[in-house]
């Protein structure tokens, strides 16, 4: 994979994806989609196993990074980096094992395996900060509705994958990979 | 060094047990974390910044109940700063006759603060959307101050408390927010028996609600609800926080409010900080 590449589009889809939640967001329910995991869907699906792995804990990273929490003071805010790139990882691993099983030049395995990568790094996330909440003070979480609303934001990035999954296939070539093919055997290695 | 002790493999391992640590850890010992956010926003600001002026344009911020009508509209932004200055005057008074009194009981003066405002853009907010907070472009660069200083929209709406800055960013925890908490306000009668004081609490819905005190009346739909509480800066009193929109009569035959403000704070696209100003700092921003 080229990584000049994967940088420049993680850059721009995290761009978009900051600048542009808020807005698309159901109502004021928190439910938005995210196009930095359609991102990691379309790598996971393309790209041999160690790089995806790789490319979705970069983004999950980002993602971490530029994600506050409020403080159980109610006047810091906390950054969390772990959740989303785990999540990211495992989300990343399930679609690279299920890739074989899909017929990648349909839309609709995009729409479906972005969804499902959604809801395990959402799932990893919840699970974190839940654990995390037991014994750390200064963080203060309610894992049901905070589930519910990233349900619903895993199948909003589902809907969104249908439009930027056909984009990113589009630009197969500048990422490096060789069309919608299974990687060589033994590709692991070339991260 | 054996060769091969550092293999793909076993890096993407490591890695993923140092994230795991990372994310179980308790914030005490993971808050050297919080200084890695600067530069992430920074180098991202070129793209989120055009992204979500498309967004405004595509959702353009909406203000409930007001005309298309220019000539309305200006003069309701009129009516609103007037009574804006009203409270504002108003809560002065109230605060003076308070300082004679503690004057006369030998306390000191509070503070010689004076305000500044900084017009600043809404970028969106942080990439987990459930917490419900505004990342604004000002920070300490434009004189921004943490807890003291506050968000408005047009000058007079208050959106909320900056809680955060960094260097060229700002984080506001919206006044609607759960996790914002009790305010005091007062609620303008046209009548001259106000303004009547409430305790409002988020309700969870984009809306304030709580109970008047017991000798309120002359209350009716649509009124104008501003911030006096001294939990609050300086330069958020007298500031708007919406209009009434639902009257309840309690057993008690207390009234309880439910104020909604202008505008939602999910479709504000630019908000006027107001700041604290020490008058002797030279260095002040515009």
């Amino acid at each position: 994979m080229n990584w000049v590449v994967f940088a420049l589009a993680a850059w721009i889809t995290m761009g978009i994806e900051l600048g542009l939640r808020p807005s698309i967001q159901l109502g004021d329910s928190g439910m938005a989609p995210s196009f930095a995991l359609v991102l990691v869907t379309y790598i996971a699906l393309t790209a041999p196993r160690a790089t995806a792995l790789w490319a979705a804990m970069c983004v999950g990273v980002a993602l971490d990074l530029t994600s506050e929490r409020l403080a159980a003071n109610n006047i810091e805010t906390l950054t969390i980096v772990g959740p989303t790139a785990l999540g990211c990882m495992l989300g990343a691993s399930a679609v690279g094992n299920l890739r074989a099983m899909v017929y990648r030049r349909s839309p609709l395995t995009m729409l479906v395996l972005a969804a499902l990568l959604s809801v395990i790094v959402q799932i990893v996330v919840v699970a974190c900060l839940a654990a995390r909440s037991w014994w750390d003070p200064a963080l203060v979480f309610h894992a049901r509705p905070e589930l519910a609303s990233r349900l619903g934001s895993a199948a909003y990035t589902g809907a969104i994958a249908l439009v930027v999954g056909p984009a990113l296939n589009f630009l197969t070539p500048l990422f490096g990979f060789h069309g919608l093919h299974q990687p060589r055997s033994g590709s692991a290695a070339r991260w | 060094m054996p060769r091969g002790l550092f293999t793909p493999n076993r890096t993407l391992t490591l890695t993923t047990l140092a994230l795991i640590v990372l994310a179980l850890a308790p914030y005490r010992t993971t808050r050297w974390l919080g200084g890695l956010t600067t530069p992430v926003e920074f180098a991202l600001a070129p793209v989120q910044h055009p992204a979500s002026i498309v967004a405004h344009l595509l959702r353009p911020p909406r203000v409930r109940g007001e005309a298309d009508d220019e000539t309305l509209r200006a003069l309701r932004l009129e009516l609103d700063c007037w009574r804006s200055a009203f409270a504002e005057a108003d809560g002065r008074i109230a605060e003076l006759e308070r300082l004679l009194r503690d004057l006369q009981s030998g306390a000191e003066l509070a503070s010689n603060l004076d305000i500044m405002q900084v017009a600043a853009p809404v970028i969106g907010g942080p990439s987990d959307l459930t917490e419900g907070l505004l990342r604004v472009r000002a920070g300490t660069d434009r004189g921004v101050v943490a807890r003291s200083s506050v968000a408005t929209t047009r000058g007079v709406h208050l959106v909320g408390r900056v809680i955060e800055v960094t260097r060229g960013m700002s984080t506001v925890l919206p006044v609607t927010n759960p996790r914002a908490g009790l305010i005091d306000a007062v609620v303008l009668t046209s009548d001259g028996l106000g303004p009547w004081a409430c305790q409002l609490e988020p309700a969870g819905d984009g809306s304030l609600e709580g109970d008047l005190v017991a000798e309120a009346q002359g209350i009716v739909l649509g009124q104008v609800v501003t911030v006096r509480d001294r939990a609050w800066p300086a330069s958020a009193q007298g500031l708007i926080l919406g209009r009434v929109t639902e009257i309840e009569t309690k057993p008690n035959q207390r009234l309880r409010i439910r104020v909604t403000p202008d505008q939602p704070s999910e479709t504000i696209g630019e908000v006027i900080l107001r700041c604290p100003r020490i008058p002797d700092d030279p260095g002040g921003a515009p």
